[in-house]
């Protein structure tokens, strides 16, 4: 039901096509991958279930189908935000945090770090832009979240800065030493 | 190679292990590499047909048990993996708890799941510390930065949601920031 629930809040904010969709779930893909996810399947099946009506409408020539909230819908996310959240686990596969736990001497290459660091900062800057827009519309709680979310890649980009500095202390301290 | 196969090397190299073991060695690296849908031993099978480890059975206490070892081929690999670059650095999430107070609307809905999620981010953050407090004399200083900072998450999710939840009360039920449904009509 998640990527469903998502849908469902785009389009009680809004009617949209199933393009405009697709690119609005993105707003969800940092604590819901949504890189396997096609929209259309899933409007189908809301559709059918009587959650969303949909409408064709012919702009610049091209035939769309503009999608829109029913009743039905709109009570199936109230529903649903008053459900209990049936798995509590958050779910991470995050590959630069397992590698520097997998590292077994810091005699190597660690152009991966670099890499990293640069996307994390890189990522940083790129959600505090994508939400500096949404901020007027947004109820408190939501606010947090985003806030939350964006003091999270913020912690990432300075640990990984840590990190950078230990191996390198670390390797002078060995020169040194030797 | 995939993230569970170095693992599982990973640990092998330290010291050969069956199963079972194993397992229960790849728990450890649960904060940051989801193992939920993992079966070890499916993982083994495949790194012993490349060649990567090598088994043999044991008989222990009239039990037949398979001891799986690292092969040289297989370390080499590890080693190989450790400095190759990292395809896509970014961390992928599935976060329940999150994306649901990301489509809050309304602050008069059943919060109930809240309690449960506060409950449950303290148990995780207390299990990942009893894991990282048995290991830290061996952790090196690398590492072990690592796993403050992976703790130093949990933390930092528990005092979010509680201040979620302080906000969820001080409204006291209240529709609080229920964004208009025909707004953009």
């Amino acid at each position: 039901m998640s990527i469903e629930a998502c849908i469902l809040s785009c389009l009680i904010r809004k009617p949209g096509h199933g393009y405009e969709l697709q690119g609005l779930l993105r707003r969800y893909s940092d604590v819901h991958p949504m890189t396997n996810v096609n929209v259309y399947p899933l409007l189908r099946a809301l559709e059918t279930k009587g959650c969303v009506s949909s409408r064709t409408e012919v702009t610049h020539s091209r035939a769309r189908k503009v999608y829109e909230i029913t009743d039905r819908g709109r009570a199936e996310f109230e529903q649903w935000l008053d459900s209990p959240v049936e798995d509590l686990t958050t779910r991470i596969s995050d590959p630069v945090m397992l590698r520097i736990l997998l590292m077994t001497d810091l005699d190597r290459s660690f152009a991966w770090l670099r890499e990293a660091i640069h996307d994390a900062q890189a990522r940083r800057d790129q959600a505090a832009a994508q939400f500096a827009g949404r901020t007027c519309d947004t109820p408190p709680i939501v606010q947090f979240a985003i806030e939350e979310q964006i003091a999270s890649f913020d912690h990432r980009f300075e640990f990984l800065k840590r990190v950078a500095a230990a191996i390198e202390e670390e390797a002078a301290a060995r020169q040194g030493s030797a | 190679m995939m993230s569970t196969e170095a693992c599982v090397l990973s640990s092998l190299i330290r010291r050969p292990a069956h199963g079972y073991e194993l397992q229960q060695l790849l728990r450890r690296y649960t904060d940051v590499h989801s193992m939920k849908k993992v079966n070890v031993y499916i993982v083994l099978r495949a790194l012993e047909t490349k060649g990567w480890v090598s088994s043999r059975t044991e008989l222990t206490e009239s039990r037949v048990r398979r001891i799986y070892e690292i092969a040289p081929v297989g370390r080499t690999e590890f080693d190989r993996w450790l400095t190759s670059s990292i395809e896509d650095p970014r961390a992928k999430t599935t976060d329940p708890v999150m994306l649901r107070i990301l489509l809050t609307n309304d602050l008069a809905h059943d919060f109930g799941w809240l309690h449960d999620a506060i409950a449950h981010a303290k148990e995780r953050r207390e299990g990942a510390a009893s894991r990282y407090e048995a290991r830290e004399c061996q952790l090196s200083r690398v590492v072990r930065l690592a796993a403050e900072e992976v703790i130093a998450i949990m933390d930092r999710r528990l005092a979010f949601l509680k201040r979620i939840l302080a906000l969820v009360e001080q409204a006291g039920g209240r529709a609080v920031g229920r964004i208009p449904s025909n707004r953009n009509r």
